[in-house]
């Protein structure tokens, strides 16, 4: 029995000093990678491709595992009681760990987790049909103030909540449909259901074609695609939907491994060689990496940013 | 005497959907039947169990009040529970085995060795990780068989071993992702 173990313990340490050159840090045993969205989808798909990566070039072995549900916070609980080794990371979206923790009734925080690194940010426009006539989103205030009801599809309940400021900064009330997802809302305005909505770059393509246009950049600067647009500060309404993926992990990660996963993930989405860098690309507009003290400052940000974004919504 | 299974077993699930609905989803779900959030009404985690644990109500309460024996209905007999808690014993058992063997194994392995180590981190390397599933497997399949006929004998626990290495067969070898029971909850 101990031969076999010492087998082990041997074959673990051959894979620890084949890529020491790469990294100083290997991770102890297999990696759990927690996803936090639906299997398929494009945030699954990043995530998925990421970790083919990380096995391929390091020889890391990483398991990934769903844990979807109440926008990333459920990944976020089975998260933090995991060791903090390094063994187990999960994939969310800022928002998770922002607004979506300050708005649930949870004792988490983000000082519970330790982040890695953003893979790509959201190109997060206010979109809709270009049959619709409308050019910009002082186009659709006018249509609200001459009596049009608006359908305005959101993802999320933060989304839903800048949807609502919009309205009330322009004298204005929209109908809020909260659904599924940025496909749901993309198929929600092709199919006529919903006037306009949120759309975190799954509408680059139909922008392209002319199909759809985006009314306004949700995002604190103008968007890649459409630098016209106004913000939403632009738009009268002193938040915005700034958001990135991250990988996150439990509070208490050692710095090693922190740099290490981190070093590794910025290696896979930057390198242009890789799939992962591809389907970012395609899908997201471009990799951005965000890490360390930013990262850290970043996201205790956003969750105390939340707060006055819930207090100005509530009013 | 009467027959008075249907009323043992309806005032049995009765009393387990109470334990349900008073006890168990309000000490494990996180919210109500219905959640506001952010001037929006969503369904609440205790909503669907809360359904499912009314129809369970319901269901013992009508087989306990309303359902009688028809002619030829098997009788609740002792030796019939009995059968039902050997079932159930043979089960946790193999649960057991499967859940800790190799936790027990990695233990007995490396008594207070140098390194520590942890059965979690070698849930992914063989032979490590397919102890837990091997032995209860054989434990499963051969107790069940051992009921079934009330003996065993080497044939039986080579096809239930057999058995079970057609399953790691199955799922473990072809799926690089896929962990075997226990390992993804370790």
């Amino acid at each position: 029995m101990k031969r076999i173990l010492r087998a082990g313990l041997a074959a673990l340490a051959m894979a620890a000093t084949a890529t020491a050159s790469l990294a100083d840090w290997n991770p102890p045993g297999p990696i759990k990678m927690l996803i936090g969205f639906r299997a398929g989808g494009g945030a699954d798909t990043q995530a998925r491709l990421i970790a083919e990566a990380l096995e391929d070039r390091l020889g890391w072995k990483i398991i990934p595992e769903q844990v979807t549900g109440k926008g990333g916070l459920n990944l976020a609980a089975a998260l933090r009681d995991a060791p903090s080794d390094g063994t187990v990371i999960g994939l969310a979206v800022t928002e998770t760990l922002g607004y979506n923790m300050a708005a649930a009734n949870t004792d988490m925080t983000p000082s519970d987790f330790t982040g890695i690194a953003t893979t790509a940010g959201f190109q997060m426009g206010i979109v809709a049909l270009s049959t619709k006539g409308w050019t910009d989103f002082n186009d659709v205030i006018a249509a609200a103030k001459a009596g049009e009801q608006i359908r305005f599809g959101a993802m999320s309940p933060k989304l839903a909540d800048l949807a609502y400021l919009l309205g009330k900064a322009n004298g204005v009330a929209f109908n809020i449909v909260v659904v599924r997802g940025g496909k749901a809302v993309m198929d929600g305005v092709t199919a006529g259901d919903l006037d306009l909505g949120f759309m975190a770059g799954i509408q680059n393509k139909g922008v392209i074609a002319g199909d759809l246009v985006n009314l306004a950049s949700a995002l604190s600067v103008p968007l890649a695609l459409s630098p016209d647009a106004p913000t939403l500060s632009d738009l009268g309404v002193p938040f915005n939907a700034d958001g990135y993926f991250v990988f996150i992990a439990p509070a208490g990660l050692p710095e090693e491994a922190r740099a290490a996963l981190s070093a590794a993930i910025a290696d896979v989405v930057t390198d242009e060689s890789t799939k992962a860098h591809a389907f970012i690309s395609r899908a997201f507009g471009a990799p951005t990496v965000i890490s360390g003290g930013d990262l850290s400052q970043m996201l205790a940000r956003d969750y105390d940013g939340a707060t006055e974004l819930l207090d100005a919504s509530a009013e | 005497m009467r027959d008075r299974s249907h009323l043992v077993l309806g005032l049995g699930v009765a009393a387990f959907a109470l334990l349900l609905l008073t006890l168990w989803i309000p000490l494990d779900a996180e919210t109500g039947l219905i959640e506001r959030v952010r001037r929006r009404v969503s369904i609440g985690d205790a909503l669907a169990p809360s359904i499912a644990g009314g129809f369970l109500l319901l269901g013992g309460l009508l087989l306990a009040l309303a359902e009688r024996p028809g002619r030829g209905t098997p009788r609740l007999t002792g030796a019939l529970l009995g059968h039902i808690a050997i079932s159930l014993a043979i089960i946790a058992l193999a649960t057991l085995i499967m859940r800790y063997a190799g936790p027990l194994s990695v233990a007995l392995a490396n008594p207070g060795g140098a390194e520590p180590l942890e059965y979690r981190l070698l849930r992914d390397t063989p032979p490590w990780k397919h102890i837990g599933f091997l032995l209860g497997g054989v434990v499963l399949i051969a107790g069940l068989i051992w009921q079934v006929e009330r003996h065993l004998t080497l044939r039986m626990l080579l096809l239930a071993l057999l058995a079970t290495l057609a399953m790691i067969a199955l799922y473990d070898l072809p799926f690089d992702d896929l962990l075997l029971p226990p390992n993804g909850d370790v």
